[in-house]
């Protein structure tokens, strides 16, 4: 089936389309790691919560 | 916590869009036709436009909070591009545009209003299939969608200032990031892509059938969100994933039985998102926008693979019960790295 000759524009265009998804998709995870590198701190550690600044300020 | 009236109301009105966008999309190509060759370069070049650049626009979306703005933009554009005389090829990757931005800002309203929900995910994803299997079997109904998205993009403008939503719950937690349970889950959208793909029923096809498939795709969607907000994420995936391997596998060819397996191998759908979501989290639309792509790769995967090689209903069931131990293993990833209440 691969050897027919009548395939192959069907596989290369199919592997054009694959090429197309997999360039978006990586750009995409680039981009955000990219965010995530610069931003990791402010991120993944989300302000305390509301009620210990009242404690904070009691405590002034 | 409790979803209020606003909430439902952008639940609902984003149900609507979504079945909207994907039926004026269909439609709209498959109603302006062509030659063979014509028609399938307007499908792969739509496809590839309207997942694909999801993840893309999902970060747009995180970052700049124009959800609004795309939903208004994206269905404008579909409205305009439906009834210009322009060819074929160019209609596709336009409306292929429009369809990434709608589906991506609606995605991200209904987030924001489902209170860390799975069931509005759920119910988000579901009327999609009904959008597409009316546009795709019934393109005459083109102009009806086009009379109801007018009147929607209206609603959306009316009620544009009323859509503010607060942070949710989950995002006051800490989340130890890490990469590992993304692979898995994503790894479980690519083979529910691929094997919901290369498990076409084995009983004559006709096109009440087709769209009662479309219809089982949609009660799956919807339900398992609902149903995992009641009985937890790994009860959901045993009842959901048990009987239908015993489904695809050995009753394929039994309408009634392969139906009743589609709606319990798409409860995984909002149980996967969710799952992203909590992974990759704060980019919920960027989340959304990377599972709706590798779904369609698992899909263009399946097709090349059934170009090469004759599809056997075991394969299937491997495709289910790897996805099952998979999902099961990242839910329990993502539930350690969570720190709930951001205290360790």
């Amino acid at each position: 089936m691969f050897l027919d000759v009548a395939v192959w524009p069907i596989l290369i265009f199919f592997g054009i389309v694959v090429v197309i998804i997999i360039a978006l998709i990586i750009l995409s995870i680039f981009i955000v790691i990219r965010i995530v590198k610069k931003h990791q701190k402010k991120l993944y550690n989300p302000p305390a919560p509301e009620e210990d600044n009242w404690s904070g300020i009691k405590n002034e | 916590m409790k979803l209020i009236h606003s909430d439902k109301r952008n639940i609902l009105l984003m149900m609507w869009i979504h079945l909207l966008i994907d039926g004026i999309s269909v439609s709209t190509i498959f109603i302006l036709g062509g030659s063979a060759e014509t028609i399938a370069l307007a499908v792969i070049a739509y496809d590839v436009l309207a997942f694909a650049l999801q993840p893309l626009i999902g970060i747009l979306v995180d970052i700049k909070k124009i959800e609004k703005q795309f939903i208004i933009l994206g269905l404008g554009m579909a409205v305009l591009v439906t009834y210009l005389p322009l060819p074929l090829l160019l209609v596709s990757i336009l409306i292929g545009i429009a369809n990434a931005m709608v589906h991506v800002g609606g995605f991200s309203i209904t987030y924001q209003s489902s209170k860390d929900f799975m069931g509005p995910l759920g119910l988000f994803v579901s009327t999609g299939s009904i959008g597409l299997g009316l546009g795709l079997l019934f393109p005459q109904t083109r102009l009806l969608f086009f009379i109801l998205s007018i009147l929607s993009i209206g609603l959306v403008i009316l009620l544009y200032k009323k859509m503010q939503f607060e942070p949710i719950e989950a995002h006051k937690e800490k989340y130890q990031f890490d990469v590992f349970p993304i692979i898995l889950v994503l790894t479980v959208v690519l083979l529910r892509g691929f094997g919901g793909s290369i498990l076409p029923p084995k009983y004559e096809s006709t096109t009440i059938s087709t769209m009662m498939i479309y219809i089982a795709l949609f009660v799956g969607k919807a339900a398992g969100g609902l149903i995992a907000d009641k009985i937890g994420i790994n009860n959901t995936i045993l009842f959901g994933f048990v009987p239908s391997f015993i489904g695809f596998v050995f009753f394929s060819n039994n309408q009634v039985l392969y139906l009743i397996s589609v709606i319990l191998f798409n409860f995984t759908m909002a149980l996967t998102l969710y799952l992203t979501i909590r992974a990759l989290k704060p980019f919920a639309s960027f989340a959304f926008g990377l599972t709706a792509a590798l779904l369609f790769f698992g899909v263009v995967l399946a097709s090349g693979f059934k170009e090469v090689t004759s599809v056997k209903p075991w394969m299937g069931g491997i495709v289910v019960v790897i996805s099952c131990v998979l999902i099961l293993l990242a839910n329990h990833q993502i539930s350690k790295n969570t720190i709930i209440g951001g205290t360790q």
